[in-house]
């Protein structure tokens, strides 16, 4: 399934802001079926990879490939038409909408939204929104989240929240999946519901997800492949290998995660 | 009362084409006067000069106000929330500009008159039966649109851009398609305006009425249908309501006024979204 040039590959990325250097010569592989964590103390630049990834933010150098062609001069809106989908560390859900609205408005090319297509009855708008509304329940119905549908996103607790955010990112059908710190500053007790959610996507949808997260016991339960982060990839492996390795315990992860 | 029915009915389409994008959608406005004139004066200049026929020129008008709202709301989307109201409002001058001094109009006169009503609608009834219709269709037409998934993105684009793009819509695409919709509906209010006034005039088009429609969508209700309907009833009937009160004229002017903006500021206070809005600013 995983051939040299499926996925996403980041090719030696260099990102400064004035005089600082985020990173310098960074290259990561996010192939489908397979989740990459990326680790790191702050300011590693974790964040703006995935800006760049998504076209928030322009590399100085380097580039972004999918599927080996490169993303150059993408618009953050263009990312999920080409496969890739985002999560942000402050959730940016919708929070007037509710949680259910939340996950329809993420659904991809609507009839309904449509102007031309409104007004036009035999174009389905009432049946699709059906079918949309269904699938959308179903989903939240997978994380639990299904008997808060119907309230406010914006009343709800921050880890459902951040639930709501993944749910939202898995309905807009992206292949790949870039997920800002998904377990950070959340209740323990959901971890496991994005652990789990986060490996059935990847064992049943073949998704490839990049996952930046601070906290150390999920990226343990979650990660396939791990890359330390410090102004380049200073390590790169398998979760287990990577996370046992004296050193990235002893000068990165110790004095963080100690 | 029939003539005052039907002026409601101009001001009923007017809000729900304003609340469409200041309320739904998050676009401040302060043009939409502007707009209201481009409508009347398509209507006038068309139905007094080139003899279309009435009927005819209200969705002429909706197209050509569409077109030029369209036209003038894109270079201002860049524009960040205050300043997009504020050029809103430099765009209600310069239409304002272009009536007052390239508008055609009637010697000996500041406006424009002479319209001619096709047969069956020279009483003030059937102009206010034809106006009824078309506000309903115009109700019509924003509800479906706000109750339709459109509303749910129209509402998110309010709420928040970055998310939206995120998930992959281009925020820009449906605030232009929104505006064009509410430059149409604004357009059709022209043209109704124009005819139940029989007479128009550049100064009927100024931030005065911009401003006026904020009131009554702000009272009704921000992001509501009903909100706004409900606004300009309740506010031109609360005015009108003055002069069968037997208050000598010089006395109820000032009054009004005063409980008027006493009410407004107490609404503002305690009841921000409006008598029965969904949305209010602070979110």
């Amino acid at each position: 399934m995983t051939s040299a040039s499926s996925g996403l590959r980041v090719e030696r990325l260099a990102k400064s802001f004035g005089g600082v250097h985020v990173f310098e010569d960074l290259s990561i592989e996010v192939p489908p079926a397979r989740v990459t964590a990326c680790i790191g103390p702050n300011g590693a630049g974790k964040t703006t990879l995935i800006n760049i990834i998504c076209g928030v933010l322009r590399a100085d150098r380097g580039q972004v490939l999918l599927d080996g062609r490169p993303l150059d001069g993408i618009q953050p809106h263009e990312t999920v038409a080409r496969g890739i989908g985002r999560t942000f560390q402050d959730v940016r859900i919708l929070p007037l909408l509710t949680a259910l609205e939340n996950v329809l408005v993420a659904i991809p090319s609507q009839r309904g939204e449509r102007l031309r297509d409104l007004f036009l009855p035999w174009r389905g708008v009432g049946a699709e929104e059906q079918r949309n509304r269904e699938r959308a329940l179903a989903l939240l119905e997978a994380v639990g989240l299904a008997p808060v549908a119907a309230r406010p996103a914006g009343e709800l607790p921050f880890g459902q929240q951040k639930l709501l955010a993944l749910v939202r990112l898995v309905a807009t059908g992206a292949r790949t999946l870039l997920l800002d710190e998904p377990a950070t500053g959340i209740e323990a007790e959901l971890h496991p519901r994005i652990v789990t959610l986060i490996r059935r996507l990847v064992r049943d949808e073949g998704k490839a997800v990049l996952v930046v997260e601070h906290n150390m016991d999920v990226v343990r339960e979650v990660a396939d492949h791990v890359a330390v982060l410090h102004g380049t990839v200073i390590a790169s492996g398998p979760a287990d290998t990577v996370l046992k390795d004296e050193r990235v315990i002893r000068e990165y992860l110790g004095r963080l995660y100690a | 009362m029939l003539f005052l029915a039907t002026l409601i009915c101009v001001w009923i389409i007017l809000s729900v084409a304003a609340n469409l994008v200041v309320g739904y959608t998050g676009l401040m406005s302060m043009g939409h006067a502007g707009y209201l004139g481009v409508g009347a004066y398509t209507a006038a200049v068309a139905n007094i000069f080139l003899g279309v026929n009435y009927l005819l020129t209200i969705p002429l008008a909706a197209v050509v106000t569409a077109a030029v709202a369209v036209v003038t709301v894109i270079p201002l989307l860049r524009l960040g929330t205050f300043y997009f109201a504020l050029a809103t409002l430099g765009l209600n001058f310069v239409l304002f500009d272009i009536f007052l001094n390239v508008g055609p109009r009637v010697e000996g006169t500041e406006g424009l008159f002479g319209i001619v009503l096709p047969a069956g609608l020279e009483t003030t009834g059937a102009r206010f039966a034809l106006t009824l219709l078309v506000t309903a269709a115009c109700v019509g037409i924003a509800w479906r649109l706000v109750t339709a998934p459109l509303g749910r993105v129209l509402r998110s684009v309010r709420d928040r851009e970055d998310a939206l793009r995120a998930l992959g819509k281009n925020p820009r695409g449906y605030q232009i398609a929104i505006w064009g919709v509410s430059g149409a509906l604004t357009g059709v209010a022209g043209a109704l305006y124009a005819v139940t006034l029989f007479y128009i005039d550049p100064t009927l088009f100024t931030l005065n009425t911009s401003i006026l429609v904020l009131v009554y969508i702000g009272v009704g209700g921000l992001a509501s249908i009903a909100g706004s309907i409900l606004g300009p009833l309740l506010l031109i009937a609360f005015t009108e309501s003055f002069r069968f009160l037997g208050v000598h004229s010089s006395l109820a002017g000032p009054i009004q006024q005063g409980i008027y903006g006493l009410l407004l500021i107490g609404l503002m206070i305690y009841r921000r979204q409006g008598l029965i809005g969904k949305y209010d600013f602070r979110e």
